[in-house]
């Protein structure tokens, strides 16, 4: 409670405090008390950012669970060709990191520059495609957010219980009917949490509107919050009011799911054995392996190409398609540049140093709240887990300037170093961890434990011997997702970095925000390089405990 | 034998002394580059004692690192460690950080000057220093008390994507881009950016036309919320014509893009990037010593070859790549201090009320 106290609700009740003032806290300005903040925010503006930020969560959720849950079950429950690579599909998002994303569509569709107009035009096509619209922005969400309904519904459905699905079977149901009668609401859980995750997420992301939409001006919540603190004087209390707006929609996003979760029991992993079992997909498991590879060209490698061209080229501008091709207009100095500066090298360390620490120790925190939370009848664990669900809410740029207040405040020596950025992330990511562990631990039934501890063994023996075994896949799911979140993380780190902790996110936002988009190019397609094989190495161990 | 032993110890004293002189006058030697003393031996001893200096400011490194860092690291042998942020969020970690004592950083600079007199009235930025060469910098761009000095100033252009705007297109005034030939094509920065941003909103509705604001809006211009994505649609050939500091459309240029120029006839406004000394620097005598640095004519000349007229008077203007001069600085149009204060809201306001946006 106490660190979630420190991580989560110091920030928050900060940002509660500032949305009742005149001026920011902690900035040594005079302040006084004020409802202004509120009645103040809703103009013209905000209710657009409200519609499009509603747009942007429903339409990318969509999307991206209809992607990430399709994998999920070839890859967990199907005989469709290839299930490493379509494992590997359901996770390839997580090696773009969303500002690398979206700057890679803005490269491929955006205006008469854009690579694919490009080629559309000289094919003698009318039709362009614009990545800098709202469809846009949702499209992009709905590509790279596929990861967490892939990995929460991958776990889940390799939990099911093979009877349920074989006794559905043996009563004459079909493979449509089993899956919407069986596979689908034993896996609820998963997709609720998931898609809940994702609306939530999606609605407070900032780089993939920022880079997309911000060049029209498309403001969602996220990116009208950020321009409230960005304007000169920067309106603190507008911005603070505007999140506790979105805290409460995300109270209410909460609420909503617990109903639907309420009175039923999930858990089918019990002391009896476990098989999975594999659905022939008949014809349509070559149509099945086109659509994964479909989804693979799309996700990663038309982003890909395109920070190919854009590292390799000496100039940006491109008149037709012939340039897209022509040697004369390559050049190697950009990536020269990039693979020979210190800078870089010493983000890297940065990044993977933080990265590292918030999944080691996050992981192992949020394992002892998801156990807490859903195995133990401790007072306040109901508290606890609305906590873990609070900074959803926050957007990442106020939670930063939250840690920047609070930290710089407390007198021990961690304001300045590695540990604040890893405090950060922790705190930020603690919904994501939470919940890609409360997934597993609500499907694996407490008879296991209680049977062990009726067997004379205390209940930490009984975790470590019987809960841990069963749940380190999702564990193991986890870690990998907190590491790589770690790795990309920009917002938080924007406000809390010195010249000594900077980390690779942090490098490259800053040559974007210099204009140097064939150094972000370069540096993106390192970073990605990076983080795919982060991922490849994680992966492959995640599925030893499969 | 005795005698000559005490005569060799009264020499050996004497020379020893002398040595001694001599070597402490070496090292306490003022610091003095291509005739020009940049600081008297007493600070100049005290800032090597403190070794480093830390720096918060908005310059970006590509600029800074081979103009400042660099240059100042190799004249004196100490560590500058530069944390490169936008204004906005280096005046929130800076006021964040001052109110929990822990504002360890030495030199400050920031490109809005409210936030620069915010910095002041809250004493972060409130260490009076004249500097050597004080008296070769110009008034507008040194507080009297030398609280604070423009290090960097820059005039805001005209660039032009020379795929999309042919010669005979190009525009040569500010009143050239309310041609409707231009439609669409134009864009630029939102005034609620910063400071530059403001400056040249005002500098076109004070000096240009009163309806300047309107009449480019009815041209379509587009607005950008940051200066990042109108240099990269213009550097795409998304937009023709953009307006910034000078030195972005200058870095593209360098890198192949078909970028050119242009300062147009009716003169500019500027960018200015203006600091000094942290109240609470860490490293005052370090602090100090770079504040000289930067303001003396060898600091101005190493930010001329970075494309930005530095404080100095008589360091060499800089100039174009294509070895134009820069428009004169002391022609570029500014917005007094005070004036700051009265017009920023009213005017923001009616900005953004014209174009429907902060």
């Amino acid at each position: 409670m106490a660190v979630l106290g420190i991580l989560i609700v110091l920030p928050f009740l900060t940002l509660v405090y500032a949305s009742f003032i005149t001026a920011a806290p902690f900035s040594g300005n005079e302040t006084a008390w004020t409802w202004q903040n509120y009645t103040g925010i809703w103009n013209e503006q905000m209710l657009e950012a409200v519609t499009n930020t509603l747009i942007v969560s429903f339409g990318g959720t969509t999307m991206a669970m209809g992607i990430g849950g399709l994998l999920a079950w070839l890859a967990a429950r199907t005989d469709v060709p290839g299930k490493a690579l379509v494992h590997l599909a359901g996770l390839m998002p997580l090696f773009l990191s969303l500002i690398v994303a979206a700057l890679a569509w803005s490269l491929l569709g955006s205006g008469r520059s854009g690579y694919l107009n490009i080629i559309l035009a000289s094919l003698g096509f009318s039709f362009r495609i614009d990545m800098q619209t709202v469809a846009g922005i949702a499209f992009v969400h709905g590509l790279y957010y596929v990861p967490f309904p892939f990995l929460y519904i991958y776990s889940a459905l390799t939990l099911i219980h093979p009877d349920m699905e074989e006794a559905a079977g043996i009563h004459g149901a079909n493979l449509a009917r089993t899956l919407g009668r069986i596979t689908f609401p034993l896996v609820r859980p998963a997709v609720a949490g998931s898609g809940l995750l994702l609306l939530v997420l999606m609605a407070e992301e900032f780089p993939v509107p920022q880079i997309l939409g911000g060049p029209r001006g498309i403001e969602t919540l996220s990116i009208h919050i950020f321009n409230l603190m960005r304007q000169v004087p920067a309106a603190t209390g507008h911005a603070s009011a505007v999140c506790i707006v979105l805290t409460a929609l995300v109270g209410a996003l909460v609420v909503v799911q617990r109903r639907m979760l309420a009175g039923r029991d999930y858990r089918t992993v019990t002391g009896k054995g476990l098989q999975a079992r594999v659905l022939p997909l008949g014809i349509w498991r070559w149509p099945a392996f086109c659509f994964v590879l479909l989804y693979i060209f799309v996700a990663m490698g038309l982003p890909l190409l395109a920070l190919l061209q854009g590292a390799f080229r000496s100039t940006l501008f491109i008149p037709d398609i012939a340039s897209l091709v022509d040697p004369s207009q390559f050049s190697t100095k950009h990536m020269r540049a990039i693979l020979t500066d210190a800078t870089v090298y010493k983000s890297l360390a940065n990044s993977l140093i933080a990265a590292g620490a918030t999944a080691l120790v996050g992981g192992l925190l949020y394992f002892v709240l998801s156990y807490v939370v859903h195995r133990t009848d401790l007072p306040g664990r109901k508290t606890l887990e609305f906590l873990a669900n609070l900074p959803l809410a926050l957007p990442a740029l106020v939670m930063g300037l939250g840690i920047l207040w609070i930290w710089a405040n407390i007198p021990l020596p961690v304001y300045g170093t590695l540990a604040v950025l890893v405090i950060a992330y922790m705190g930020r990511f603690t919904p994501q961890g939470f919940r890609a562990i409360s997934a597993s631990i609500v499907q694996i039934h407490d008879d296991l434990e209680q049977a062990a501890m009726v067997a004379g063994a205390t209940r930490f023996r009984a975790v470590k011997r019987i809960v841990w075994p069963l749940m380190r896949s999702g564990v193991a799911a986890a870690f990998i997702v907190l590491f790589v979140l770690g790795m990309r993380e920009l917002t938080a780190s924007l406000f809390l970095f010195t010249t000594d902790t900077r980390v690779l996110s942090i490098v490259i936002y800053e040559q974007y925000e210099n204009g140097g988009w064939s150094a972000v190019a370069s540096l993106s397609l390192v970073y990605t390089l990076i983080l795919i094989a982060l991922t490849v190495a994680g992966r492959r161990w995640m599925r030893a405990n499969v | 034998m005795p005698i000559r032993s005490r005569i060799s110890k009264t020499q050996l004293l004497v020379a020893g002394a002398c040595l001694a002189l001599l070597a402490g006058t070496a090292l306490a030697q003022a610091l003095v580059v291509d005739g020009e003393q940049i600081a008297d031996a007493k600070l100049f001893q005290a800032a090597k004692k403190e070794g480093r200096v830390l720096v918060y400011g908005t310059w970006p490194e590509r600029n800074w690192n081979p103009g400042v860092k660099a240059n100042f690291e190799k004249d004196t042998g100490l560590n500058l460690e530069f944390v490169r942020m936008t204004t906005q969020v280096l005046f929130q970690r800076v006021t964040a950080e001052a109110a929990a004592n822990r504002l360890a950083v030495d030199v400050i600079d920031v490109t809005d000057a409210i936030l620069l007199e915010q910095l002041m009235q809250r004493n972060i930025l409130n260490k009076p220093h004249k500097v050597p060469s004080f008296n070769r910098i110009p008034a507008d761009a040194k507080d009297p008390e030398g609280r604070w000095y423009a290090f960097m100033r820059l005039p805001i252009a005209v660039g032009i994507n020379t795929s999309v705007i042919k010669p005979a297109d190009e525009p040569k005034r500010w009143m050239d881009l309310l041609n409707p030939k231009y439609r669409g094509q134009i864009g630029t920065s939102s005034l609620d950016v910063g400071g530059s941003a403001f400056t040249t909103w005002l500098f076109l509705r004070e000096k240009i036309n009163p309806d300047y604001w309107s009449r480019i809006r009815e041209n379509r211009i587009r607005i950008y919320p940051s200066v990042a994505p109108v240099l990269t649609d213009l550097v795409r050939g998304e937009i023709g014509i953009g307006f910034m500091g000078v030195t972005s459309f200058q870095e593209q240029e360098s890198q192949g893009a078909p970028i050119k120029s242009i300062f147009p006839e009716e003169g500019s406004s500027m960018l200015s990037i203006q600091g000094g000394i942290s109240s609470s620097a860490k490293n005052p005598n370090a602090a100090m010593l770079l504040v000289n640095w930067l303001t003396s004519k060898r600091g101005s000349t190493a930010i001329a070859l970075q494309k930005a007229y530095g404080a100095h008077r008589d360091a060499p203007a800089p100039t174009l790549l294509d070895g134009r001069k820069f428009a004169p600085v002391d022609d570029l149009w500014d917005l007094p201090l005070e004036r700051w204060g009265k017009i920023r809201e009213p005017a923001s306001e009616e900005w953004r009320k014209l174009y429907g946006r902060r």
